[in-house]
């Protein structure tokens, strides 16, 4: 069993509120904002949650219960809150990605930064066993991690108002995958033909924080014939 | 049954309800009507629940064929609306024959106006919501805007509805000053910054949609160097990247974000966030969350309706 965790409520809004908690908890258990999400809406009516990796904010509706009391509940909820320890996945998910200079977009930033070859940018990126550690942002974005130390970047100064379907990119500890198109901040490093959101199927999101994965180079052929099957 | 038929679908017209609550924790975005406020009024004026379905139809609107008789309000922006070439008003519901065309024209204030049928219109249902969500081809018509050539069903409704007259016409004019809270990470915010915010005139940019506007004008000094863990935004959140220059969050709002989040939108005018057209001029008035709590709470007993928004 872990320890009980003091977590700290705190307003965001006049209608959301933002639960934090100590690093030494987070780093003990790094799901435990999508563990607490599920719990809190098993638990509480009326709410809905975003959780983040150091965060997890909860929107309610001031009109049917004052905020006092929502803020009173919360705690009260979080006082006797017992983390569960984290749920093992065996599978390892391999993502293919494609490398080419037509997908990564900010390839020769990245390597002129960091002050390494393409192949080293490349070897940096999918070499590693990471771990899914969020989802969220749009419908299918994954946040995965830990990017070694070499390859951590900050996000871009002015976010782009279009990154394409499949773009995978890169901020600080986490390389992420942009399922949807659309406006998007990190530095693009490839592009995936794999979708992870499909609204026309029975469960349209197979991906959930804390499952394994690896990255695959493929080639640009590949890359179109993956797409089109 | 047969509904209506699209003659030309108006530069941006989808499908909306009140979004699609209940499931950002997997990261899809609530959407629904960027002006929630018009679009429940549409509804209550008919006499419908406030999560019917309604046309949203943006800066320019749609010419459409009725197939049966129907009654319709139109609410938002005040496009002039014609029917058979007579311009009928807005927030009035108005009888329209089988085979008469409505056409909703532009306005130069405001960006949106809402539609609203006696009869629900057939649309995707997903995840107990028909709101149009483009970028996730969700909701609405196969999760795009309105094409011509479509034709959108009716679902019969056997409710004979009570309408309802709340006086509740909305006014806009091409500048706006919204009411916000401090965010999480206002902090960042040079004490220059924060001192000056109330006094900048933004200007809406062109590269806006329904998941964000970027405003532009001076840019705000912020410590930020790109490396927060990216944290829950919401629709209202005002982030601001390196460059200085503030985005504001629409009713597609992402769920997670990793800039500084500076401010968010007073819930009592995040309905406006549908009304900003590029070029419109906006400032910002900080007011405190007790501040913010007291508007909602007041506009709620206004508005009964709203207490379901």
């Amino acid at each position: 069993m872990l320890n009980r965790v003091e977590f700290s409520v705190n307003n965001f809004a006049e209608d959301l509120i933002l639960i934090k908690c100590p690093l030494d908890a987070l780093n003990q258990n790094p799901l435990i904002f999508w563990q607490l999400s599920k719990t809190l809406l098993a638990s509480l009516t009326d709410i809905s949650v975003i959780p983040g990796e150091d965060s997890l904010a909860v929107k309610i509706n001031i009109l049917k219960k004052t905020r006092l009391q929502h803020l009173i509940d919360l705690k009260n909820l979080l006082d006797t809150y017992q983390p569960e320890s984290t749920e093992e996945f065996n599978e390892l998910i391999t993502v293919p990605i494609c490398y080419d200079d037509e997908f990564a977009l900010d390839m020769n930033d990245i390597s002129l930064s960091k002050g390494l070859s393409k192949e080293e940018v490349i070897h940096g990126h999918c070499d590693i066993e990471y771990q899914v550690k969020m989802i969220g942002f749009t419908p299918g974005f994954i946040y995965i991690g830990d990017l070694s130390d070499e390859l951590m970047l900050p996000r871009l100064k002015t976010p782009r108002v279009f990154v394409p379907s499949g773009s995978v990119g890169l901020a600080n500890k986490r390389t992420g995958i942009y399922s949807l198109g659309g406006p998007g901040g990190w530095p693009i490093i490839g592009r995936t033909p794999t979708n992870f959101f499909d609204p026309m199927k029975e469960n349209p999101l197979l991906i959930q924080p804390g499952m394994r994965l690896r990255f695959e180079p493929i080639t640009k052929e590949e890359f179109s014939n993956m797409l089109s099957n | 049954m047969k509904g209506l038929e699209v003659i030309s679908p108006g530069l941006m017209t989808t499908i909306q309800d009140l979004g699609r609550t209940g499931w950002t924790q997997m990261g899809v975005p609530v959407s629904g009507a960027a002006d929630q406020f018009s679009a429940a009024l549409a509804n209550v004026l008919l006499g419908k629940d406030i999560n019917s379905p309604v046309l949203e139809c943006t800066l320019s609107g749609p010419k459409l064929k009725l197939l049966i008789d129907q009654q319709i309000v139109v609410t938002g922006a005040k496009m002039q609306v014609k029917i058979n070439n007579e311009i009928v008003p807005h927030d009035t519901v108005i009888d329209v024959d089988a085979g008469s065309t409505v056409k909703i024209q532009s306005s130069k204030c405001g960006c949106r106006c809402y539609v609203a049928f006696s009869n629900d219109m057939e649309a995707t249902n997903f995840l107990g919501s028909v709101s149009t969500y483009e970028p996730g081809k969700l909701g609405g018509i196969n999760g795009r805007t309105l094409k011509k050539g479509d034709s959108i069903g009716f679902n019969s409704l056997d409710t004979n509805l009570i309408k309802s007259s709340q006086g509740a016409s909305q006014q806009y004019d091409n500048s706006w000053l919204i009411r916000v809270t401090e965010g999480p990470e206002f902090k960042r915010l040079s004490s220059h910054a924060k001192d000056n915010i109330e006094n900048i005139e933004y200007v809406i940019s062109n590269d806006s949609n329904r998941m964000g506007i970027r405003l532009e004008g001076p840019r705000l000094a912020i410590n930020e160097s790109g490396d927060m863990i990216s944290g829950p935004v919401f629709t209202g959140t005002i982030q601001c990247p390196e460059n200085g220059l503030p985005i504001l969050l629409g009713p597609d709002a992402q769920t997670l974000g990793g800039y500084p989040r500076i401010f968010q939108v007073a819930k009592v005018d995040r309905t406006l966030i549908g009304q900003m057209r590029p070029g419109d001029q906006l400032k910002f008035q900080r007011i405190s969350i007790e501040e913010a709590e007291k508007l909602w709470l007041n506009m709620a007993l206004s508005f009964p309706f709203l207490s379901k928004i």
